[in-house]
């Protein structure tokens, strides 16, 4: 399954939307696509939205791991938003929850920016 | 009555038929792209009775057009001076265009670039350029020179060059996949032999421990995986027990494995306790991650005389303990996050004891997520439904896993490496 990926702005930064699987053919779409994002820089935080996302492997997790790091370089929030179940799980099981800030929707994760 | 030009005409396509087989003949005998070329590019000059003739490729890193064969006087000067840009020349223009190009005098021609005349000492006269094209790509440009009766090149001669030309595309892109097969097979023995280096790193024997017994399954989804185990010898009475998986696949969760692997085992030596271990081994990984890959990683430090694990878990899916009455009991707690995220992560581990007739069961996702042709997963209800009804003890354990996962997967190729280690106190 193809992902398609679309960033839109808010007040504090971007958001990147993803939907479809983020696996080791897609993750470097998604790499791309917050390529950019670092390259304009400047910004306060970075939202990736999650909730279109049914699956992820770990090449997906390792390309928000690479994300949270570059974050981190540029002095930027990362918070990820609205994970689907299955990618909860996913998450709990690694216990990636002390890793990353995660955000149960939009509002709240905008909130405090 | 046919009159005598007729006669010749029809003679002369004859001749040009004869060629026509021969160029195909010489084609089918050799994979030899510089052979091929050479040969089909020295019957092009005889057969259209040319003073030189040559045959230029594009440079696909560069899209310039370079000569890979050049004949007649002035060739040997050629191949070592040109190297044309798309659009320059008459050679770039017919590389741009993809259209052929007859010229009865190539100096009347805007384009065409005396500059090599006037290095060579060459006087180009009539030329015919064409462009060689694998469907509508074109691949480079193949030139004749002069006709040596001083006439100028002809639409018959045109069309000629037009059915040599396209042969000698052919040759050329049969030569040039010949060459990626080659390619491919030579980094299919590499990954082989990869696999083989790979296959050392891991135990080559199961640790002997008075009254435990330990046994250990893996296999790779692609040639080189990025799961691994290892059994240490840290002193008579302890063992040190490592699963991990590195994300993502192939080559790169390979190497990365390699070093983890042997700085796994440095820490367990050197480092007290086992969150110490995985916290410097964190650090280490975190300190030189790229393109955020990371570990999951499950160590355990055995304790042979009492039976105390100390576990601690950075990331990996929870060992299961298959009890002597046969209930199962999942080691849920202590640990943290993989191992390379982030640096200064902190990281606990726990006890647990391990009675006489316990096994206990590490894995990697590639046994939960063993997909069948129908894309079901193994799963955890089918994995804990097998432990409860197998026997017991690590060896007969570990075989039937193994035996009930390739039963659900049948011939599926696996999309992830497959790690299993089992060991137990005997009963």
């Amino acid at each position: 399954m193809k992902v398609e990926i679309t960033t839109q702005k808010f007040n504090a930064g971007s958001m990147l939307l993803i939907k479809g699987d983020v696996d080791m053919n897609s993750s470097p779409d998604v790499r791309s696509s917050l390529d950019e994002v670092f390259k304009q820089g400047g910004a306060k935080a970075l939202l990736i939205n999650l909730s279109g996302v049914r699956y992820m492997d770990s090449s997906g997790i390792a390309t928000l791991v690479e994300a949270m790091q570059n974050c981190m370089k540029q002095g930027m929030k990362l918070r990820l938003v609205e994970l689907s179940p299955p990618v909860r799980d996913v998450f709990e099981l690694a216990r990636l929850s002390s890793i990353f800030e995660i955000f149960a929707n939009v509002g709240d994760a905008q909130a405090g920016l | 009555m046919k009159n005598t030009n007729d006669i010749e005409r029809l003679s002369q396509k004859v001749k040009r038929l004869h060629t026509l087989i021969e160029v195909n003949e010489v084609i089918s005998s050799s994979l030899e792209i510089d052979t091929i070329l050479e040969n089909v590019m020295t019957i092009s000059k005889k057969v259209m009775n040319a003073d030189a003739s040559s045959l230029m490729r594009i440079d696909e890193k560069t899209n310039e057009l370079i000569y890979q064969v050049a004949q007649g006087s002035v060739g040997e000067k050629l191949k070592k001076v040109v190297r044309l840009k798309m659009g320059q020349g008459i050679a770039g223009t017919v590389a741009e265009d993809g259209k052929p190009l007859l010229l009865e005098d190539a100096y009347t021609h805007p384009k065409f670039f005396r500059g090599n005349d006037e290095q060579t000492g060459y006087r180009t006269k009539s030329m015919i350029t064409v462009p060689l094209k694998v469907g509508n790509r074109v691949t480079g440009v193949a030139q004749v020179i002069n006709r040596l009766d001083g006439k100028p090149f002809d639409q018959d001669d045109l069309e000629l060059f037009i059915s040599l030309s396209s042969m000698a595309a052919i040759a050329l892109e049969n030569a040039k996949m010949h060459m990626q097969i080659l390619d491919k097979q030579r980094l299919v023995k590499d990954m082989e032999f990869a696999r083989t280096v790979q296959e050392s790193f891991l135990p080559q024997q199961a640790p002997d421990v008075k009254s435990y017994r330990f046994s250990a399954h893996y296999t790779p989804a692609l040639e080189v995986g990025g799961d691994f185990y290892d059994f240490i010898y840290l002193d008579q009475n302890r063992t040190g027990i490592v699963i991990g998986d590195v994300s993502g696949k192939g080559v790169p969760a390979a190497l990365y494995m390699a070093k983890l692997g042997s700085d796994m085992r440095t820490l367990a030596f050197t480092e007290r306790v086992p969150a110490d271990a995985l916290m410097k081994l964190n650090d280490l990984l975190a300190g030189r991650s790229r393109r955020g890959m990371f570990a999951t990683l499950l160590y355990i430090e055995l304790d042979a005389t009492t039976g105390i694990m100390t576990l601690s878990n950075a990331g990996h899916l929870p060992p299961i303990i298959k009890k002597a009455d046969g209930s199962l009991v999942k080691l849920e707690t202590a640990g943290g996050a993989p191992l390379g995220m982030l640096p200064g992560m902190k990281l606990f581990q726990e006890e647990a004891k391990l009675e006489p007739g316990d096994t206990v069961v590490l894995y990697t996702d590639g046994i939960v997520e063993a997909m069948n042709a129908k894309e079901e997963l193994y799963g955890y209800e089918r994995f804990e439904e097998l432990l409860k009804k197998s026997g017991s003890g690590p060896g007969v354990l570990k075989d039937a896993i193994i035996a009930d996962v390739n039963r659900f997967t049948g011939l599926s190729p696996q999309h992830d490496d497959m790690t299993l280690v089992c060991f137990g106190a005997a009963k």
